[in-house]
């Protein structure tokens, strides 16, 4: 066998080994929203470090999803404390976009409570970052500085689900028939039974073109 | 016309098409079945704009005319976003779109009440308003192929006619790489097929939006260019590039940014034509622009006779409405390259060219709310890093092959420099409300046939004895990314 079809075939099969192990993952899942509005409370545009107290966090939490609106946001730096002790913290570089920034935080072994969530935005006056939450009275509300924001920001803590990729994927192929012209989970045996179509015409123009 | 032209036999669409490569239609087909698996994945308007889109193409359709960028969508497409949880999903990954039987039973209950034709008419179109119609009179045909179904049905369609397209621009930028670097045949393969298997092409190609039919016409321009340097002008090819530069101009405003490094590229094709054809070659040129810019001119006068700004919304480009040139200049630079000293800091904490563009490149699906761990990104750079490397030493050794084609390499360049200025320029129009408002890796893939070459290139760096191993993991890493991005779409939208 050629060096061009032994590649191939190592190739396929660690690409057909990588996507069956990213299956025996689990999903990440939400184990608690702080609350389910999303107010704008301030627009941020310079370096600051943003707190608010009395969080709770879930056991074996491992990201925290932060709603803050930004076009391309600067990056995150979050830590997580109790009475006055460092138990998680984790960073997200900038360029991520959208409503929602997910920083990645070392697992936490039990549920925390009181917990002090800070983070950093790291802004240099001419970009601007909106975080959304729920407002509230001026006490149990997220502090900038030395002001006060108008509510909390909704916080999210995510870790990962109980059930693998594999177990899930009937329900996957089920919702992916839905919300679309025919549904049904055919559309799902379509998509792998084009990209197995797709690999195949690639092999076979692979070994008949690259000798 | 001449007794010879005239009695010239006229040779049939499957004797034109004889001399494309087999591995070039294999290339197409597998860009498009790419294409499709995306349009099948992605759920209807979890696509930047495709809700404009679409209803640019309905308003062409119910009532004739151009839409408008004021008013709302018709009945029949808002209960199908707010069947859909468009507002909801879009930008928050932590939501799903339909998820139940139940969502699914209203949603066609609602789209079948409103299917009226009544309800289908609207003449706004968002920020799809001003664009050419070009695109959207293509992408009637499917809509009205699917007029007896649901809307659902109809962007299906519409969406397939966009995979068609895809299926283009790999056809395109496999005959690029022929004609610009004919010396190395399967390094052709290496780059039709990586490009045919880029993923953020397939996401976009496999939506209704008018940038699938940019890619295809660009990757034309291209073609035609590479053609023309290496065979040089003839009237027929400098008829179809300015063909292929109006069909730019009436697909998508960004082709403003891409024209000027294709009619320079006329220029400098004219000129040296004329050492040996004379005045004919000017000839050319004078019926290759005319045709070129007849579409631009049109979208002049039409704004013009509607009292508006003769460039239209291009106009906001060329306004300096939020600082100095300079600082103008200085943002453009900073959206692409690091700051250099003196310049004032716009993207701080961002190094755009990785953060933005690359970033953008690996993963940056949906409404730019679908992305890999960041880890990712980190490790995509070792692949990214060792193709440039490879592809910078293929050039290394054939430096002097590409000092004798300085000129075609400036009229690449200058496609590059004008389609990156336009993307900076109307970023800086909103800056600093927004910062990179169209910093997306989408708006670059015009220039995905050079993506091609440089892969050709790479795969030629390593060697002729190594050269196809090279070239045959590039696809393989390509079909990767491809994979594992819409596993990554799956998991969001479905998980």
């Amino acid at each position: 066998m050629g060096r061009v079809r032994v590649t191939l075939v190592t190739g396929l099969t660690l690409l057909a080994a990588t996507v069956g192990l990213t299956l025996t993952q689990a999903p990440m899942s939400l184990a608690r929203r702080s609350t389910s509005q999303e107010q704008p409370l301030a627009s941020i545009s310079q370096a600051e470090v943003i707190c608010q107290s009395h969080e709770v966090l879930p056991r074996a939490t491992t990201a925290i999803r932060l709603h803050l609106f930004a076009e391309y946001g600067p990056k995150v730096t979050l830590q997580l404390s109790e009475r006055g002790r460092v138990i998680a913290s984790g960073q997200q570089r900038g360029g991520w976009t959208g409503g929602a920034v997910t920083v990645p935080v070392s697992p936490l072994a039990r549920r925390r409570a009181a917990v002090k969530l800070c983070f950093t935005l790291s802004l240099n006056g001419d970009e601007t970052v909106s975080p959304a939450g729920e407002p509230t009275e001026a006490s149990p509300a997220a502090r900038v500085g030395g002001t006060t924001l108008l509510g909390r920001v909704a916080v999210e803590d995510l870790r990962p689900g109980p059930a693998s990729w594999w177990s899930l994927l009937p329900q996957v192929a089920r919702r992916a028939g839905l919300g679309r012209a025919a549904g049904g989970t055919w559309s799902v045996v379509l998509v792998a039974a084009l990209m197995g179509a797709v690999l195949a015409l690639c092999s076979g123009l692979i070994v008949r073109e690259l000798r | 016309m001449s007794g010879a032209a005239a009695k010239r036999p006229r040779r049939s669409l499957r004797e034109l098409l004889a001399p494309v490569p087999t591995a070039a239609w294999i290339c197409a087909a597998v860009a498009c079945l790419n294409a499709v698996c995306w349009s099948l994945i992605t759920p209807p308007f979890e696509v930047p704009d495709e809700p404009d889109h679409f209803a640019y193409v309905q308003t062409l359709v119910h009532t004739g005319g151009l839409p408008s960028a004021a008013g709302t969508y018709g009945g029949e497409e808002l209960a199908a976003l707010e069947g859909l949880r468009v507002e909801a999903v879009s930008e928050k990954p932590e939501f799903q779109p339909v998820a139940t039987r139940a969502q699914q039973a209203t949603l066609l209950r609602d789209l079948k009440r409103s299917e009226h034709a009544r309800q289908r008419r609207s003449d706004y179109a968002g920020v799809a308003a001003s664009e050419p119609p070009l695109y959207y009179a293509l992408e009637a045909i499917p809509y009205s192929v699917g007029g007896l179904g649901t809307l659902l049905d109809r962007i299906e369609l519409m969406r397939l006619l966009s995979a068609l397209m895809c299926g283009l621009t790999a056809l395109f930028t496999f005959l690029f790489v022929r004609e610009a670097l004919p010396g190395v045949r399967w390094a052709w393969t290496v780059a039709g097929l990586g490009v045919a298997l880029v993923p953020l092409l397939g996401f976009m190609s496999g939506a209704v939006n008018p940038d699938a039919m940019l890619y295809a016409v660009t990757a034309a321009a291209f073609y035609c260019l590479a053609r023309a340097f290496r065979r040089g002008l003839t009237r027929a090819s400098a008829l179809a590039l300015g063909a292929v530069t109006a069909v730019g101009f009436a697909t998508k405003l960004n082709f403003v940014g891409i024209a000027p490094g294709v009619l320079i590229g006329l220029l400098v094709l004219s000129a040296r034509a004329a050492r040996s054809q004379g005045r004919a070659a000017y000839t050319w040129l004078a019926m290759s622009l005319a045709l070129a810019l007849s579409p631009a001119a049109l979208y002049v006068i039409a704004h013009l006779a509607a009292g508006a700004s003769g460039l239209g919304i291009v106009s906001n480009a060329l306004n300096v409405s939020s600082g100095s040139p300079w600082h103008e200049l200085s943002y453009i630079w900073q959206l692409y390259l690091p700051r250099l000293p003196g310049m004032q800091a716009d993207f701080g904490g961002i190094f755009t060219a990785k953060d933005l563009w690359f970033r953008g490149y690996v993963g940056l699906y949906g409404w730019l709310d679908t992305t890999f761990p960041h880890w990712v990104y980190e490790l995509a750079l070792v692949p990214a890093l060792a193709i440039a490397g490879l592809c910078a030493r293929a050039l290394i050794g054939g430096a002097a092959a590409l000092r004798a084609r300085a000129a075609e390499l400036g009229v690449y360049g200058a496609i590059c420099v004008g389609l990156m200025g336009l993307i900076g320029a109307d970023s800086y129009t909103v800056f600093p409300r927004f910062n990179a408002e169209y910093g997306q890796a989408r708006y670059l893939l015009p220039l995905l046939p050079l993506l091609g070459a440089v892969l050709a290139l790479a795969a030629r760096g390593a060697g002729r004895r190594w050269g196809p191993v090279v070239g045959t993991a590039i696809v393989l890493l390509f079909a990767s990314h491809d994979i594992f991005s819409q596993l990554q779409v799956v998991a969001r939208f479905y998980g």
